[in-house]
């Protein structure tokens, strides 16, 4: 049997499909976060049945991608959970009454049941249960009431019975919320005194600064935190004596012991070394999961609050310079942490023209945690000047090149028209459970490239492959960007991770302009090979090759311009 | 009086009169329960062109500049 749960966006569909089946989906507090739909397994009485976790839908008649996947979904199933949000009856109803002119048999769960409660809302689900004539369960999914009652009352379900006009559906929902549901007016909370002043411009922009200037400071207190305290003590203490014993073992064998341990002689430094074992584990373990880590947390208290839909509406008037709307916000958000959940992302954006700036947007002007993390520390030892500047430099780009794609791609950005949802306190199982997922997703990601780029680093060396490469690009390094030869091959590293390039950036022993010049151009001219094949994915190879171009020419104009102008002050 | 949506003024309550909009709009507000004879209350305009925030019922909608413009309202 397969068995859908359908309800509209935010309402909880995915919590009640993790405790349903215990497979992990991602679910936060703004509509649209399972754009993509998951499958899992459920049992009951013995048997095994296929639940399908269906994109949030407010209508059968489909008005946009994520709706058009939930009815076609609808034909996949046999019966429905249909979710509806306590908090919000009229609304969830329509979705409700469209099921019962379809003739789907389901069940439906009153989620949010206790959150109601604490509102005011008060509703006679027996009431409700005789006028619709289906099951009708009160559930609250975080604490898993009501969820083994659901799971029981899907051994019977029915087609509902009730009749009535679909063109005078507002009333009839009308009607029946007059019966069913009692309002008791309660004195505003903090919480939606909170909603209010956060979304007014005159409170609002200077609260979204606040928090944006709270949310910088406190990544970078954990991250460096965590990195002296943790992360070195342990690789000083733990890791160098095991290197040590191997790299004694291996004394004899020049070729591996180089490409294990890099170049060191006295003291193991494991940034500069480049080995295997040494800077290819510690950047991406050492320095860079720190900050993906504090990143991701954070992120996640800012998703689960609700609070992330409010900076889409207070970022729209900003955002349209760049001819895309608010929403758009949140691949950009995301790609502040890694682009590839970026540029999954931008897969809740709906036309072409909107998916498209995003996505160039996103790979030209939105430095990853990982890249910043080793900007920091490059920069960070000359004091703010320089990571100033390199950031300052990646918003105007993001703004000039905005602009211009605004005016030049063909199509339409439709306008931002979305619910948004209330302030919810942020549960820690959600928080640590989408922390952990995407923390597994980083490594499994970041681990391999980071190996791969090294060992390949080592081998272009070896060969002296990059000597020819770095001929035919050096007068366009040396006159325009005002960098060294070698710096050729940092950026072809770069694409496979951008962290990594960072850390050949060092050896080089360049000067404050030129590490400038270097680090905006590596987080410019091209997305790492992780995100370019989720691009191609989602923005289609003709578009992708168009927007790699773009990002190639904003690379060496910027460059050249930045070169010119830092030799000038 | 009628106003149209985008120039309420902020608190102000009212009563939708009319969309003067194509069959895709009109969807588009119905499934978020924004439909002809809904109260609302605008909650708050961010610039001039930014988009409004109304409250209806329980929950609040974010609407864009160019929408708004389409939305009639008999204001209280």
């Amino acid at each position: 049997m397969n068995i859908l749960l359908i309800g509209n966006p935010n309402v909880g569909k995915s919590v009640i499909f993790n405790r349903l089946t215990g497979v992990d989906v991602i679910s936060s507090n703004y509509p649209g976060t399972s754009v993509d739909y998951t499958r899992g397994f459920l049992s009951i009485s013995g048997k095994r049945h296929q639940l399908i976790d269906v994109p949030g839908t407010y209508t059968l008649e489909p008005t946009c991608k994520a709706e058009e996947i939930a009815v076609e979904l609808l034909k996949e199933g046999d019966v429905v959970i249909n979710v509806i949000d306590a908090t919000n009856l009229e609304r969830s109803l329509n979705l409700t009454l469209q099921l019962i002119k379809q003739k789907i048999p389901f069940v439906a769960a009153l989620n949010l049941f206790d959150e109601a409660e604490h509102t005011g809302i008060f509703i006679d689900v027996e009431k409700l249960e005789c006028i619709l004539n289906v099951t009708c369960i009160p559930t609250c999914a975080l604490t898993g009431v009501g969820i083994s009652k659901l799971v029981n009352s899907l051994e019977e379900v029915k087609v509902s019975d009730f009749d009535f006009d679909n063109e005078d559906r507002w009333n009839t929902i009308g009607n029946i919320l007059q019966e069913i549901q009692h309002i008791k007016h309660k004195h505003h909370t903090f919480l939606e005194a909170l909603r209010d002043y956060s979304i007014k411009p005159v409170t609002g922009i200077p609260i979204l600064l606040i928090i944006m200037v709270l949310m910088f400071l406190s990544i970078r207190f954990v991250s460096e935190g965590i990195i002296e305290h943790i992360s070195n003590p342990l690789f000083n203490s733990l890791w160098t004596p095991v290197l040590g014993k191997l790299s004694a073992l291996l004394q004899n064998n020049e070729l591996l012991s180089k490409l294990l341990f890099g170049e060191f002689n006295t003291v193991l430094n494991y940034e500069t070394s480049f080995g295997l074992l040494t800077t290819g584990l510690y950047i991406p373990i050492g320095i860079v999961l720190p900050y993906v880590f504090s990143f991701y947390t954070i992120l996640a208290l800012m998703e689960d609050s609700g609070y992330l839909p409010r900076v889409a509406v207070m970022m729209d008037t900003t955002m349209h310079k760049a001819g895309i709307h608010g929403l758009s916000i949140i691949p950009m958000l995301l790609g502040l942490g890694c682009n590839v959940p970026g540029a999954l992302a931008t897969r809740i954006l709906e036309t072409r023209k909107e998916k498209f700036i995003t996505a160039t947007l996103l790979s030209i002007a939105i430095p990853c945690m990982a890249l910043q993390a080793m900007l920091f520390g490059l920069l960070g030892s000359y004091g703010y000047k320089g990571l100033l500047i390199v950031f300052t430099t990646l918003v105007i780009v993001w703004f000039i090149v905005g602009n211009i794609l605004k005016h030049t791609v063909k199509g339409t950005s439709p306008e931002i028209f979305m619910e948004i949802p209330p302030y919810r306190l942020p549960y820690f199982k959600g928080i640590t459970k989408k922390v952990f997922m995407r923390i597994k997703w980083f490594i499994k990601e970041a681990i391999p490239f980071m190996l791969f780029g090294v060992l390949l680093a080592n081998v272009l060396y070896a060969f002296n492959i990059l000597h020819g490469i770095e001929k035919v690009a050096s007068p366009l390094f040396v006159h325009c960007l005002g960098l060294p030869k070698e710096a050729v091959g940092v950026l072809i590293l770069g694409l496979l991770r951008k962290d990594l390039a960072v850390g050949m950036l060092i050896p080089l022993q360049l000067e404050l302009n030129q590490l400038i010049v270097a680090s905006v151009v590596l987080a410019i001219y091209f997305p790492c090979v992780a995100t370019f094949s989720v691009l191609i994915k989602e923005l289609g190879i003709k578009d992708m090759l168009k927007s790699v171009l773009i990002m190639l020419i904003t690379a060496i104009l910027v460059g050249t311009i930045l070169n010119q102008v830092l030799n000038l002050i | 009086m009628t106003k149209i949506l985008s120039e309420m003024q902020r608190a102000e309550k009212g009563i939708i009169k009319q969309i003067r909009g194509g069959k895709e709009l009109l969807a588009r507000m119905d499934s978020l329960s924004l439909y002809i004879g809904k109260e609302i209350e605008l909650v708050s305009k961010q610039s001039k062109r930014g988009p409004v925030v109304v409250k209806l019922g329980n929950t609040q909608v974010a609407i864009g500049s160019g929408i708004a413009q389409k939305i009639i309202v008999d204001v209280k």
